[in-house]
């Protein structure tokens, strides 16, 4: 269960060497369910997010006494998460050669197959739209809907201006409305 | 719309169940904080520099077990095989006592094994190898040229020859020369070659006297001369004439 505890006192207990350990492990309990879901969103598959999300917290406990309170720390993590997603999915599509629609179609697939998907046939269709959008679109759409961010934080994580992300929003929900009214 | 109010300008997206689809193993979240902190201080102990400078090569501790496991293996092997022993302390003495040989040898003055070669060999080997590598080409390519009128075996064939000839010459002079082969091709010869033997022996029985001598010419080892015989029978065939 995550805990309430201030990002101020984590980062000041983080600036202590002798309370450094005790900041990450506050940090974790705050963070890493938000974090993995985040992750797991991108790549579907539980394993391949269980691997993603202990590289993006060294990643974290390595730049965290860097960090320079111009964002806020959760955005700062999550900006984090997404390039690690993004970078993974890139290797995918290098390893096996393919388009990033092909790992697409692969990520569907392990979907459908996957034993950590509890959702009804409904909720299945929704991430199969999702699988169908470019990455930016899918982040944009799955940080307001199932993370419920506003617009200033997802700029914040994506670098992208608020404009844009709204008009990339609205793409995403139209695409995402015109596959679930398909027959398929 | 910073809120889920947006949800309603698009129906078919609201009749989605908003709950999160995805499920994770029991218990997950309860120990993903410690592994995260394992997985931390892994990472920092491959990356951490030594406080005293020294280093190791890479994968050095990754590898550290299997090399020792290795070279235990091999030890054990080569120590199988330690059936032959030495005296106590025998390497820890043996340069000693090989120095003190080598001083004692050369205090005696015994000549070393030496081996010795011709008088100026080193001098003309180095000719002699181009000789018979670099410049054996150059010696080959100049050529053999033979006379064959001037060589010795064309003498010795012409001179066989010559011998041949006249001997070949002589043979057949003497042959030709022959007493007995001129005899046969006289006239008198061939005339008595007409007459029966057996009348020639019955003349000789009945006309032979005391005064003649019973010889005939088939006796061994009697030389018969042919002026004689010659003459003799001219006077038989006159007489009976």
């Amino acid at each position: 269960m995550p805990i309430e505890v201030d990002d101020a006192e984590i980062l000041s207990k983080f600036q202590d060497e002798k309370t450094r350990n005790e900041a990450f492990n506050l940090l974790l309990k705050k963070y890493q369910q938000k974090i993995y879901w985040h992750i797991r969103r991108m790549v579907i598959d539980h394993d391949d997010a269980d691997d993603l999300v202990q590289d993006v917290f060294i990643k974290v406990w390595k730049n965290l006494a860097g960090f320079r309170n111009d964002a806020q720390l959760y955005t700062w993590m999550y900006r984090i998460a997404t390039n690690e997603c993004i970078t993974f999915l890139n290797k995918k599509k290098q390893k096996n050669n393919v388009s990033l629609d092909d790992v697409a179609y692969e990520l569907a697939d392990t979907l459908a197959d996957s034993a950590y998907f509890s959702g009804d046939a409904i909720q299945r269709k929704l991430q199969e739209a999702l699988l169908t959008l470019p990455e930016k679109q899918k982040l944009v759409f799955n940080m307001k809907y199932y993370d419920d961010m506003k617009y200033e934080e997802i700029s914040q994580v994506l670098g992208t201006s608020v404009g844009a992300l709204k008009a990339s929003f609205h793409l995403a929900v139209k695409k995402i409305e015109a596959h679930l009214l398909s027959k398929d | 719309m910073e809120n889920k109010d947006w949800l309603d300008d698009y129906m078919s997206l609201k009749q989605v169940n908003a709950e999160n689809p995805f499920a994770v193993p029991a218990g997950y979240f309860d120990d993903l904080g410690d592994r995260i902190v394992s997985a931390k201080n892994l990472d920092e102990l491959k990356n951490k520099k030594p406080l005293d400078g020294f280093a190791v090569p890479e994968n050095y501790f990754e590898e550290l077990a299997g090399n020792i496991q290795s070279r235990i293996t091999i030890e054990v092997a080569l120590d199988k095989d330690g059936d032959f022993t030495v005296p106590e302390g025998y390497f820890d003495n043996l340069a000693q006592q090989i120095q003190s040989r080598i001083l004692v040898e050369e205090a005696l003055g015994e000549p070393a094994e030496q081996f010795t070669v011709p008088e100026g060999y080193f001098n003309a080997l180095n000719k002699n190898i181009l000789d018979k590598t670099v410049n054996a080409g150059n010696t080959n390519r100049k050529g053999i040229v033979r006379r064959m009128f001037a060589s010795t075996a064309f003498k010795y064939a012409t001179a066989a020859c010559f011998t041949v000839a006249l001997g070949g010459g002589i043979l057949l002079t003497e042959i030709a020369n022959n007493p007995v082969n001129e005899h046969n091709n006289s006239f008198l010869h061939k005339q008595l070659s007409n007459v029966p033997v057996d009348e020639i022996k019955s003349y000789l029985q009945l006309n032979v006297d005391a005064g003649d001598t019973q010889q005939t010419v088939a006796s061994e080892g009697t030389t018969v001369n042919d002026a004689d015989l010659k003459n003799a029978l001219q006077n038989y065939a006159d007489s009976v004439q």
